[in-house]
């Protein structure tokens, strides 16, 4: 088809961030496709430089505003692999409940009040209010859910405290423990009430098959540790994450990105599914089958039913922590160690993807060097070639509707491209 | 929706390390130290949504935040979100997925009662770093003044920062 269409969208709507998108294509053919992001470089690597190890995962927490438990969690990992400290089985429980209280926070704000007013055709949230205000009061109290976890083992409502290096500050009370397996299980409840809502979405099909890249650890559906995972190459150590990230500069952004075996690849809920769907808890699996998630999915769209797949298997994986502390009683940890001079490299799974932290400590335990990889980082390169798979294909469709769809997909990978400013922006008459 | 707490909440939204924005937080932390405020205080980071659940639970709430009003930098306004709706730029909407703005409209369209006086204070630099500029640190004092005034006043806008 012989057509003409240029799209520039300033500021795409319901993403963490700004970002521009730019397509141009003259004659049916495409000249120009980019993905802009015009928000400034994180300054957070320097602002790590000579801290306290004590530090360094308070800093990192209000990177952003909703993965802040992903950060602290990333930086503690990465100080516990340079000093070598093992934490306990207690410590990796209490961990795991803390990634699930994020992981409510960030996938039901992403499903619900980010991507789901695209497949009900509504500009935002605020008309669903009046039309599915059932749905909003429930997404709002799924999120809920999440940062009560969060103040009940993190110590803090928003930005918690009681993390630290080797072992928490504060411990739940048995009491804690029943109420957080009661409301994981009521989650799941509440959920699967939205199942049939999830079912009524049109879905684009569009499907790009690339490199998909996680963590691994074999029987696990890994968050916390183990290795990296590409479908394109199998098993590397997460010691080696610079071998996979690869990053480099374009010019029309100032967000690094990110290559491995191909020009790009995807991180997040998908990467994970289809990398570790076999050990997605049972009900997590039924819950995919009938929304027709089938491992490969080569098709992005389907990232926010990966994320509402997930929500169930966190919702068991917390209820087996739960029950596990329950059973082996919980108590304050010693805390102390001895701290190493050298490097320690922290890899885990946030909500949008993989996580790198990697620093160099002095032998005082201060920071000398820190560098720290994002998911959404990783993921723009993947999202522009989407872009240009997918926008041949729309040609035939209004430039409106072109433009809808571009926008639904850079959405649709949830990206933070920094949402670690918060500012109201008013006009007085 | 019901608010059972008939205490007054404070939040102060905001980035301590992108400087200005930084002002809610730091607020916060000062008025931990002042035994006399009574009021339930919260540093409210910037995930505006997890504020609803805290707002709907009071039903007098003070937001302090760094506001860009096109003012001067340092110029408080205190003014509450049925005031300024109208005016939010429709831009400014959308810049931060789902920032205050949304979370104030969403408040209303919830029907939740809750009522809310913004203090709002014109940053100077919102970029990456720590400390306030000299010019917003320069009216700490007078922001805390104005909260002790509007908590005293049961939440009426302070003369003279109200709004027009």
């Amino acid at each position: 088809m012989s057509k003409d269409v240029k799209i520039d969208i300033q500021h795409i709507t319901r993403v963490e961030g700004h970002g521009n998108i730019k397509i141009d294509v003259q004659s049916g053919e495409l000249k120009e496709c980019k993905l802009e992001i015009v928000e400034a470089p994180r300054f957070f690597e320097a602002m790590l430089k000579n801290r306290h190890y004590d530090e360094s995962a308070l800093i990192t927490s209000r990177i952003c505003g909703i993965c802040s438990v992903g950060h602290v969690l990333g930086s503690l990992t990465a100080s516990e692999d340079a000093f070598g400290i093992k934490i306990s089985e207690q410590e990796k429980n209490l961990r795991c409940l803390m990634n699930i209280g994020e992981h409510y926070e960030s996938h039901v704000l992403h499903i619900y009040f980010l991507a789901v007013p695209d497949f009900a055709g509504a500009k935002s949230v605020l008309p669903l209010v009046n039309t599915h205000k059932d749905v909003v009061v429930r997404a709002l109290k799924l999120k809920k859910l999440g940062h009560e976890i969060g103040n009940m083992i993190g110590g803090r409502l928003i930005h918690p405290t009681a993390m630290r290096v080797k072992a928490m500050t504060k411990i739940p009370t048995p009491e804690i423990l029943h109420d957080i397996i009661h409301r994981l299980e009521e989650a799941k409840t509440e959920l699967k009430k939205d199942i049939g809502i999830l079912k009524t979405f049109i879905i684009p099909n569009f499907e790009r098959e690339t490199e998909y890249i996680s963590l691994y650890k074999y029987g696990e559906y890994a968050f916390l540790e183990g290795n990296i995972y590409s479908s394109d190459i199998g098993e590397t150590s997460y010691k080696n994450y610079l071998d996979i990230t690869n990053e480099y500069l374009v010019d029309h952004s100032t967000a690094k990105r990110a290559k491995h075996n191909r020009k790009s690849y995807m991180v997040g809920a998908l990467a994970r599914f289809n990398n570790n769907h076999q050990w997605l808890s049972e009900d997590a699996k039924t819950i995919a089958a009938d929304l027709g998630l089938k491992a490969p999915c080569y098709n992005p769209y389907m990232i926010t039913i990966a994320q509402f797949v997930e929500l169930f298997h966190l919702a068991d994986e917390g209820i087996k922590a739960a029950q596990s502390l329950l059973d082996n009683g919980v108590e304050l940890e010693n805390r102390k160690f001895t701290i190493k001079p050298g490097r320690g490299i922290g890899a885990v799974e946030v909500p949008r993807g993989i996580l790198f932290h990697d620093y160099v400590y002095n032998d005082q335990g201060y920071i000398q060097k820190a560098n720290c990889i994002i998911p959404t980082g990783q993921n723009l390169q993947n999202i522009e070639d989407d872009f240009r798979a997918l926008v041949p294909t729309i040609l035939d469709k209004s430039k409106e509707d072109i433009s809808l769809m571009l926008e639904m997909l850079v959405r649709a990978y949830d990206p933070c491209i920094s949402c670690s400013a918060h500012i109201l922006n008013v006009e007085f008459e | 929706m019901s608010n059972s707490n008939n205490k007054v909440l404070i939040i102060g939204v905001g980035n301590p390390y992108r400087k200005d924005d930084g002002i809610g937080p730091y607020i916060i932390k000062l008025l931990q130290t002042q035994k006399e405020i009574e009021a339930d205080l919260l540093d409210g980071g910037t995930d505006g949504l997890t504020l609803i659940d805290y707002i709907k639970e009071y039903t007098q709430v003070i937001l302090i935040d760094a506001v860009n009003m096109g003012k001067p930098a340092g110029e408080i306004v205190c003014f509450s979100p049925a005031e300024v709706q109208l005016k939010i730029k429709n831009d400014s909407l959308s810049t931060h997925g789902f920032g205050l703005a949304e979370v104030l409209k969403l408040v209303k369209e919830l029907d939740i009662k809750t009522k809310i006086q913004i203090i709002g204070i014109q940053p100077q630099d919102i970029s990456f770093g720590e400390g306030l500029s000299k010019v917003i640190n320069d009216k700490i004092s007078e922001v805390i003044k104005i909260i002790k005034k509007t908590l005293e006043m049961r939440l009426k806008c302070v003369m003279p920062y109200q709004l027009k």
